[in-house]
């Protein structure tokens, strides 16, 4: 790949200045984790398409998968927001990402007596940022070997429960709040939370749940796909 | 959607001859890398996932018209360079700080990191941002990323011998910078 004229790089360079090729070393060195990229993958959902069979892809395609059940479910979720009368202009950010088109869940509200979910955090809990990976708030040492694929174990049973069980997806939720309080994937529960809330009736606690999210994730990139685009 | 729109037949580097590219593909295989090209361009950490989303956003919808003339890396890297530069386009106006405080922000700690590795990041991007952004592009695609600068020069789009130029000045003022901060200490 490279040219016969191009000088040599500093980090492979052990005539350059030391100091100079170390800081290039480490650079090359500083790529994304596991926990960082499957948050991306959440987020791309659909657009990564369907699942390898391959098991190489592994935890990304899990998380993927999980993404893409998250992100329909999202333009969902955000969609019906967007018919509240009193939604703060303020929580309206621009839109940084192009919408997926996706269709909106169905309207099926079934009267199900739900088990009790965590309730809507006033705060979300502050470590779903880019920046928070699971740490030592995980709960369970168990978990920690591999705590980005449970979470995302766990998101995938409550998508695949949304549409025919939501009162159990709601429930799966609350688990996750339990084992994963800081949970890298705690954006995308939350999407699955609201919805399934919503399609259990229970809208005030839906749209209080959806204001927290709105307080704890202002530039999430859900609410910028359903602001650039409102749900079709 | 994802069998029509994210697929794209040519050859490349790293996928044979009439191989399908597909965004999961492409995201596998160079989304660890992407991430790392956004933080060294000055993309502060919380803002790199919503970065990233964007840049394989990109490529899936251009990835059907993608033609093969370049290689498929240089193309994405394209797009990285291209997301990146509006980014910060739209933080400035934004007045977010985004990119105005970068060095503080690039060095926060992601999860169980190391000091040291939280120091060297944090004295990298001190470095990158002593160089202005057409200087910081060329110098991360061919010092971190490991392009030949014939293919830099056709990712930043500018002739090779400016590309060169952009090298030659961006390592006389990393060099520099780094004798005043030895100086200061």
């Amino acid at each position: 790949m490279t040219d016969f004229k191009d000088p040599p790089r500093l980090a492979d360079s052990a005539t350059g200045d030391a100091r100079l090729g170390a800081l290039f070393r480490s650079a090359r060195e500083d790529l994304a984790t596991d926990q960082e990229l499957a948050q991306v993958a959440a987020r791309l959902g659909p657009v990564l398409g369907p699942v390898p069979a391959a098991p190489a892809a592994g935890k990304l395609a899990l998380l993927a998968k999980v993404g893409s059940g998250v992100l329909l479910v999202g333009l969902g979720v955000w969609g019906v927001r967007h018919q509240r009368a009193h939604v703060p202009a303020a929580a309206v950010s621009a839109a940084k990402a192009p919408v997926i088109a996706a269709p909106p869940p169905t309207a099926a509200t079934p009267e199900v007596s739900a088990p009790t979910p965590e309730s809507a955090p006033a705060e979300l809990s502050p470590a779903p940022s880019s920046r928070t990976a699971p740490s030592s708030h995980t709960p369970s040492s168990a978990r920690a070997a591999s705590p980005v694929r449970d979470e995302a174990a766990i998101l995938e049973r409550a998508r695949a429960q949304l549409a025919s069980n939501p009162a159990q997806a709601l429930a799966l939720t609350a688990e996750h709040v339990k084992l994963f309080p800081h949970g890298v994937l705690s954006q995308e529960r939350e999407v699955i939370a609201i919805a399934a809330l919503r399609r259990l009736g229970r809208t005030a606690e839906a749209e209080r749940r959806a204001e927290a999210f709105d307080r704890s994730y202002p530039h999430s990139a859900h609410q910028h796909t359903v602001d650039a685009e409102p749900a079709k | 959607m994802n069998d029509q729109s994210t697929r794209c037949f040519t050859a490349g580097n790293t996928v044979s001859e009439k191989e399908a590219y597909t965004v999961r593909g492409v995201f596998d295989e160079h989304g660890r890398y992407v991430w790392r090209t956004l933080r060294h361009l000055g993309v502060a950490e919380a803002e790199i996932p919503d970065v990233c989303q964007e840049v394989f956003l990109t490529v899936h919808r251009k990835l059907s018209g993608f033609e093969g003339r370049s290689s498929l890396r240089t193309w994405l890297y394209g797009i990285c360079i291209r997301v990146a530069a509006d980014h910060r386009r739209r933080a400035y106006v934004r007045h977010e700080r985004a990119t105005a405080e970068p060095v503080a922000d690039a060095g926060e700690r992601t999860g169980h990191e190391p000091d040291s590795r939280v120091e060297q990041r944090r004295a990298v991007q001190a470095l990158l941002e002593s160089l202005d952004p057409e200087k910081r592009e060329v110098v991360v695609l061919y010092e971190v990323e490991g392009f030949s600068m014939k293919e830099v020069a056709e990712i930043v789009g500018c002739p090779l011998q400016t590309a060169y130029s952009r090298l030659h000045a961006a390592r006389e003022l990393m060099l520099a910078a780094l004798k005043r901060e030895s100086e200061e200490s």
